[in-house]
């Protein structure tokens, strides 16, 4: 029965083909343009390209998740999950699948990315993972953003929500700078992946009250 | 006797009894105390070695920075005792805490701001303590913003209210976070163990300022509260008898 | 006081302006918060006199 249901979510989101192709479209047109707004002959540090890639994945992925609940709340499908007390596995799927469809491909558009600077492939791997790791944060928050104006569409509740993104954001770059200098990366990552499963096991039930609350 | 003390007290009408009676004295009473803790501090110290006297802004910034995270745990304890006890009056509080934490929020940026320009040349530094404070500035502001957006005024609540906790783990790990990332301000002068880097002759008017700065802004707190019963409470029946 | 000690109180120093600026924006912010409240409160408790 659980196994359908996460079935049921990863189709569904599968077939609406512009929620998870659109995205990773975009996120790879706004991260050619970007070298275009520099001047390429000039030694740009590979930071500034790194920092460009955390905050455009940032964007992304607030774009990505904006319909995570608005069509099952106005077809009535998260009632029916609600009173069948499924809302908090059905939150979980849905970030889940997010997650693999458009977060994980983000990552490695960006990956490919990265390696086409010239950047060693030790760095560009180590972007890999925190992208992958850090998408997963930035889905699960901006979730909770969409599940507060859920009614409203308005993107009040993703303002309110990017605050809590800033220290994610300030993880990214301390590793972006460790890398570079060399440094030795065990303690952010282990911070990042830390961070991941506090927010990946407590927001759900959050987003879930919210929901619930949305309903009566 | 205490459970009939308790929910006596908790309920909005008998709140509003007492604070309608007390909140405009408590006021006036703090407000003359800072003044003349703003005259002790402005006209009755010395001005310091190296700022001069400009450094006097520390009686109003400090006051205003500390109040501006406190306000935000009050906050947090009235939204916590609202979600787990369902008091409808902890709510009322909760939100009407939020205008006032802005406006102290915004007046400890604007004097730190100003503070900064003859002490560091700049009016702004991206460091640990004014990044969050910005930062819980902006928290403010959209938590006003979520509370009016909903018309349905309980579920607003609920929302505020849990958006809030969120908060208030969050702003001690953004301070943390940016720390960790740079850091220029000044490690505090003032702790509660460590013997403090000011001068007696200062740190006296300063500790008198930051008390009596909390009792100003709590009976602003007060005023917010009357207000916001006397909205929220329009239809009751208890209000016609004020 | 002498008035050349109260004009130097007055004056703060070379960086004084600073402190009036704050100053001044601090009661103006107060004054406006405290007004504002009170009529609030004032137009609150009249609508549900005339209410009733």
């Amino acid at each position: 029965m659980t196994k359908n249901l996460l079935f049921i979510e990863g189709f569904k989101l599968f077939k609406r083909s512009r929620t998870w192709v659109g995205p990773v479209l975009v996120f790879l047109l706004i991260i050619i343009s970007f070298p275009l707004t520099l001047d390429i002959n000039s030694d740009n540090p590979p930071q500034i390209y790194l920092s460009f890639i955390w905050i455009s994945t940032l964007l992304v992925t607030m774009l990505g998740t904006e319909l995570i609940f608005s069509e099952d709340f106005e077809d009535g499908t998260l009632e029916q999950y609600a009173v069948n007390n499924k809302l908090i596995e059905i939150v979980f799927y849905k970030i889940l699948v997010h997650w693999i469809l458009i977060g994980i491909p983000l990552a490695f558009v960006a990956f490919l990315f990265i390696l086409s600077l010239n950047i060693s492939i030790h760095i560009s791997s180590i972007a890999l993972l925190c992208l992958v790791i850090s998408n997963l944060i930035f889905i699960n928050f901006f979730s909770l953003g969409n599940a507060l104006s859920l009614k409203k569409g308005s993107i009040l509740g993703l303002l309110i929500t990017i605050p809590f993104l800033i220290p994610v954001l300030i993880v990214l770059g301390k590793i972006t700078t460790s890398t570079l200098l060399g440094l030795s990366l065990v303690g952010h990552l282990s911070l990042l992946v830390g961070v991941m499963t506090l927010v990946a096991s407590f927001i759900p039930f959050i987003i879930s009250f919210i929901l619930r609350t949305h309903l009566e | 006797m205490i459970k009939k003390f308790f929910h006596q007290f908790a309920s909005p009408k008998s709140y509003f009894a007492i604070a309608n009676k007390f909140g405009k004295p408590f006021l006036t009473f703090f407000f003359l105390l800072y003044v003349g803790a703003l005259v002790w501090g402005l006209f009755f110290t010395p001005p310091d070695a190296v700022q001069g006297d400009s450094y006097r802004i520390i009686y109003m910034h400090v006051p205003a920075s500390f109040m501006a995270q406190i306000l935000f745990v009050v906050m947090a304890i009235t939204s916590a005792v609202f979600l787990i006890w369902k008091l409808k009056l902890a709510a009322y509080i909760s939100k009407s805490i939020a205008p006032i934490g802005a406006i102290v929020t915004f007046f400890a940026l604007f004097s730190g701001s100003i503070w900064g320009i003859p002490t560091w040349g700049t009016w702004w530094q991206w460091d640990a303590r004014i990044t969050s404070t910005l930062i819980l500035f902006i928290m403010y502001l959209g938590l006003i913003s979520l509370h009016a957006s909903f018309e349905n005024k309980d579920k607003a609540d609920k929302f505020f209210s849990v958006l809030v906790l969120i908060g208030v783990v969050n702003i001690p790990i953004i301070k943390k976070s940016v720390d960790w990332w740079s850091t220029l301000h000044q490690s505090a002068s003032i702790t509660l163990t460590s013997k403090p880097a000011i001068d007696p002759v200062m740190l006296y008017p300063l500790m008198f300022s930051i008390v009596t700065f909390i009792g100003l802004i709590f009976g602003l707190v007060i005023l917010s509260s009357l207000n916001e019963i006397l909205k929220r409470e329009k239809y009751k029946s208890w209000v016609k008898n004020i | 006081m002498n008035q050349d000690s109260l004009i130097n109180i007055l004056s703060l120093g070379d960086h004084g302006v600073y402190v009036w600026i704050v100053i001044v924006i601090l009661f103006v912010i107060l004054g406006f918060t405290i007004i504002f409240l009170n009529r609030k409160i004032r137009q609150a408790k009249r609508e549900i006199n005339e209410e009733a």
